[in-house]
């Protein structure tokens, strides 16, 4: 497929060949000898050449149509500046067109007149009357000739000594043996009777002799048609055009048959006509020759000439009609870049540049375009880094920050939303407040529940809510405000934190003060209290009689037995209020628990424990006494709550996880026993939350505190069958900072009459 | 099954349509049209030349023969060939002679000069048939010398003969290539060329 570019140089290559060719035809036509040999070839070349620019024009209209079909901007304004070109240029040349070919029919038919004609023709008469009376009189001196040879024809004559070898004519020698004739008496009667020429002509045109005045004209046999003639008995008398000599008149006559061998012959005479007369004639037969061509010539010419002009009609209207599809595809487009360029803005594609072709108007146009599209570059720019800023001060920001629009869409949500609302809420971005699934318990119940306020409150807010999700109850603080028109867009800010690890770190701390202050202030009588019971014993239990005895025995015992048990208790308390006291060190958890369950397996209980432990496990950073304690702790409890199960089962399963870039390890603690209370299970880690009737309530708080300070998670489920297990989650990598700030967030809290 | 009209068919009456504009133009009606024939082709070698002799017969049609008596010339060519015969592909050209005569009529002698352009020989004519017979008769039309031709080499000589159209004055020529009278050609004749 050939381009526009291509397409140009094809047009202006075959514009130029046709102007030249169309030159040259109208040169042609006028009979000029340069380019009348070329007629033809310059016919076809011209017949190419405006199939060339038809096939252009085509091209151009089909891609015109296209882009119609397409809408393409600035189609229409090509489409009205083609036809107006055209129109313009059409119709005067089609005025032009139809006065140049009535001139050109006229003016061919006034070369003709009929008096011009009428005078031609009577002005060749004339020449030929002029001529007959002379050939006449030439016709009657060949006869007398003629006459004069058949006298001396019974003389010898020897043959004339022309140059026979120059002969056109055919000639018979034998035939010029049998005849002799005397050159002397034919060059005689030559002379004597003005005659340019002489020839004895056998009967069948054969040259038997001959004389000439010169060497020049090669003697002529007469025509078969002339030599009937003469047979017939019909002498003949014409008039001759010799090249280059003129008119000559040819006279050939029948010699009078009286010689001996009784054989036919003819003379044939050719005279001169005076130089004069020969002038006059020769201009009234070119006169007349060239009318008569020209009369004849007057439909073609006239065919030709028309045709000339319509060539150049039809060149000039498609090279118009190019000329205006180029003129109008140049000025519409700056036009259709501007609207590519607005187009591509429109689109979000800034700082697109146009090419300024021209200094005019357009031009002007296109330069404040780039100019303005320079500037909204530059604009969304500066935006476009605010924004990222913005994004990434919010990215870094702990909170949660959500922004809703005026119809309650979800604008923005920063990267901490999605952590503390474990769902990637880029997902949800442009849906309304009413998109979130069902299924999205957390984001559910938090859209749910701040709905109100951003329905209702335009002031300032803040409020608590508790979300349940799969890693259990989180409590989140928010805080929104409502934006106003001055803020640029209307619409709702909610910031939230995460504050479950806060208010249960305030609620351990409390728990813990809780335990200190028990601690110290039960753990201090018990002692006295053991002795004074062990000192009434051993001083009267032997003084007492035997069933006094008894009674005394069996209560200061029962004093003694409480006071331990009270002292276990309170030993508890003091291990849960003790601040964190781990020993760190590099640890593989599979053998703890083999060890562990083996101890169990020993003990003799009936539960089935069975293990399912990853291999390679990472080692953790972990203090090995503590989480020994968590582990018999836990698996007292599972095998205390498979107690009434038949067949009770206990798997302990390790295994590597992965989440939000961390990778942990997850010990699972699975019974088919009882179960958790569904009610209890929010608050199971609490102290004195108990399923049990004994036992200090301090197990799994203890379990939990230990996991925190080892930056892990602890949580508790029901299993969808039968039972219950507990997941510890714990870090590969330990990190300080959190036990630091668990424990700082403990210590932080008021500590009233510490131990 | 379906029959579907090819496309040509459709457009069956444009076709019918521009074939007789294109039979009427061309004078594919002319009830007088020329006619060109070669009756006998001959060649030998003359002096170390190899000469043709051709007895062609022309016959003109109305169109030219008007043409002719309204002083307009006519150029006739005759078209000489010798070529090397070759198997499978095109016989390759040894020597090409063309040959013109020109045939016009005098007005004031009524006669019909007939000009060897070659030679600028001229003979005049009573009537158009001498002429034209004058015209037929090639005799010992030189073409060649002998040394150009290898010896022992097999030559077809082949020849042609008709209207010159370039010859004609300008604004007759467009009309002359569509008449079939104006085209008028002999078409190839071959022969034996004779070492």
């Amino acid at each position: 497929m050939i381009n526009s570019k291509h397409s140009f140089v094809l047009t202006v290559f075959v514009f130029v060949l046709m102007l030249a060719t169309l030159v040259f035809m109208s040169n042609a036509i006028n009979n000029s000898e340069d380019f009348s040999n070329l007629y033809s070839l310059l016919l076809v070349i011209n017949a190419i050449g405006l199939l060339i620019l038809i096939y252009l024009i085509g091209r151009n209209i089909k891609r015109l149509l296209e882009q119609l079909k397409e809408n393409r901007p600035g189609s229409r304004l090509t489409l009205r500046l083609v036809t107006t070109f055209i129109l313009l240029a059409i119709i005067p040349l089609l005025i032009v067109y139809w006065f140049s070919t009535d001139f050109i029919r006229r003016g061919i038919d006034n070369w003709f007149d009929v008096r011009i004609e009428k005078a031609l023709t009577d002005s060749l008469e004339l020449s030929k009357e002029s001529l007959g009376l002379r050939m006449r009189e030439l016709l009657k001196t060949t006869e007398n000739m003629a006459e004069d040879l058949t006298e001396s024809s019974q003389s010898d004559i020897s043959i004339s000594a022309l140059n026979l070898s120059d002969l056109q004519g055919e000639i018979n020698t034998t035939v010029m043996n049998t005849l002799d004739l005397d050159t002397s008496k034919l060059d005689n009667l030559r002379v004597r009777n003005g005659a340019e020429e002489l020839v004895v002509l056998s009967r069948k045109g054969k040259i038997i002799a001959s004389s000439s005045a010169g060497t020049d004209i090669v003697p002529n046999i007469p025509g078969k048609s002339t030599l009937l003639q003469l047979r017939q008995g019909r002498n003949y008398i014409g008039l001759e055009p010799i090249r280059d000599a003129g008119l000559f008149i040819r006279a050939v006559v029948k010699i009078p048959n009286n010689n001996l061998d009784n054989k036919t012959r003819m003379l044939q005479a050719l005279y001169p006509i005076s130089t004069h007369i020969n002038e006059l004639a020769e201009n009234v037969q070119a006169a007349y020759a060239e009318y008569q061509e020209l009369a004849y010539l007057r439909k073609p010419l006239q065919l030709s000439f028309t045709m000339t002009l319509t060539l150049v009609l039809l060149f000039s209207i498609f090279s118009a009609v190019l000329a205006a599809f180029h003129s109008a595809r140049k000025l519409t487009s700056p036009i259709q870049d501007l609207a590519e360029g607005t187009r591509r803005i429109s689109q979000g594609d800034y700082g697109k540049q146009l090419t300024v072709s021209s200094s005019d108007d357009l031009g002007f146009l296109v330069k404040s375009f780039n100019q303005m599209s320079l500037k909204i570059a530059a604009a969304q720019h500066e935006l476009d880094s605010q924004r990222t800023y913005l994004q990434a001060v919010l990215g870094k920001l702990s909170s949660g920050v959500l922004t809703f629009d005026a119809n309650l869409n979800l604008k923005t949500a920063n990267a901490s939303a999605s952590q503390i609302l474990e769902t990637d809420l880029n997902a949800y971005l442009g849906g309304t407040i009413d998109d979130i699934p069902e299924n999205q318990i957390k984001l559910f119940t938090l859209f749910e529940s701040i709905k109100p306020q951003l329905l209702h409150h335009s002031d300032d807010w803040q409020e608590q809510i508790v979300l349940f999700g799969a890693s259990g109850r989180q409590v989140l603080m928010c805080r929104g405000t409502a934006l106003d028109s001055s803020s640029g867009e209307e619409g709702h800010v909610i910031v939230f934190d995460d504050i479950t690890a806060l208010i249960q770190g305030q609620k351990d701390a409390a728990w813990s003060e809780v335990a200190r202050r028990l601690a110290h202030e039960i753990k201090n009588p018990l002692t006295p209290i053991q002795l004074s019971a062990e000192r009434l014993r051993h001083k009267y239990l032997s003084k007492m009689k035997t069933k006094d005895a008894d009674t005394l025995d069996r209560l200061t015992n029962t004093i003694i037995q409480q006071v331990g048990t009270m002292k276990d208790m309170v030993n508890t308390f003091s291990d849960y209020a003790r601040p964190s006291q781990i020993k760190p060190e590099p640890l593989n958890v599979n053998p703890m628990i083999e060890e562990v369950s083996t101890l169990y397996q020993q003990l003799g209980h009936k539960v089935k424990l069975e293990l399912d432990l990853e291999k390679n496990l990472p080692l953790i950073e972990a203090d090995h006494n503590r989480l020994r304690q968590i582990l018999n702790n836990l698996l007292k409890n599972a095998i205390e709550a498979t107690e009434e199960v038949a067949t009770p089962e206990i798997h302990l399963q390790t295994k590597t996880i992965h989440t939000s870039g961390r990778e942990l390890i997850e010990i699972r603690i699975i019974d088919n026993g009882t179960g958790f209370p569904e009610d209890l299970i929010s608050e199971i880690f609490e102290p004195y939350v108990t399923t049990k009737s004994s036992g200090t309530g301090l197990g799994l708080a203890i379990v939990k505190k230990i996991v925190e300070e080892h930056g892990g998670m602890v949580l508790v489920e029901n299993n969808e069958d039968q039972g219950g297990r507990v997941v510890i989650r714990l870090p590969v990598e330990i990190e300080n900072n959190n036990v630091h700030s668990i424990n700082e967030a403990k210590n932080k809290l008021p500590r009233k009459n510490a131990l | 099954m379906d029959f579907t009209m090819p496309v040509w068919l459709k457009h069956k009456f444009l076709l019918v349509i521009i074939l007789a504009i294109l039979m009427t133009g061309s004078g594919f009606f002319q009830l007088y049209a020329a006619e060109i024939t070669i009756n006998k082709v001959s060649s030998k070698i003359v002096n170390d030349i190899y000469v043709v002799n051709a007895n062609l017969e022309y016959e003109l049609g109305e169109k030219t023969t008007e043409a002719l008596e309204n002083g307009i010339p006519l150029t006739f060519y005759i078209e000489i060939e010798f070529e090397q015969p070759r198997k499978l592909i095109w016989n390759k050209e040894i020597v090409r002679h063309v040959h013109y005569m020109q045939l016009e009529h005098h007005p004031l002698s009524d006669q019909y000069v007939l000009t060897n352009l070659t030679t600028s020989d001229q003979f005049s004519f009573n009537s158009l048939n001498d002429a034209l017979a004058k015209l037929g008769k090639i005799s010992k039309l030189p073409i060649t010398e002998k040394k150009n031709i290898e010896p022992d080499q097999r030559l077809i000589g082949r020849i042609r003969t008709g209207l010159d159209i370039e010859s004609l004055p300008p604004p007759m020529r467009l009309q002359a290539w569509l008449s079939s009278e104006w085209r008028a050609s002999s078409g190839w004749h071959e022969w034996v060329v004779q070492p």
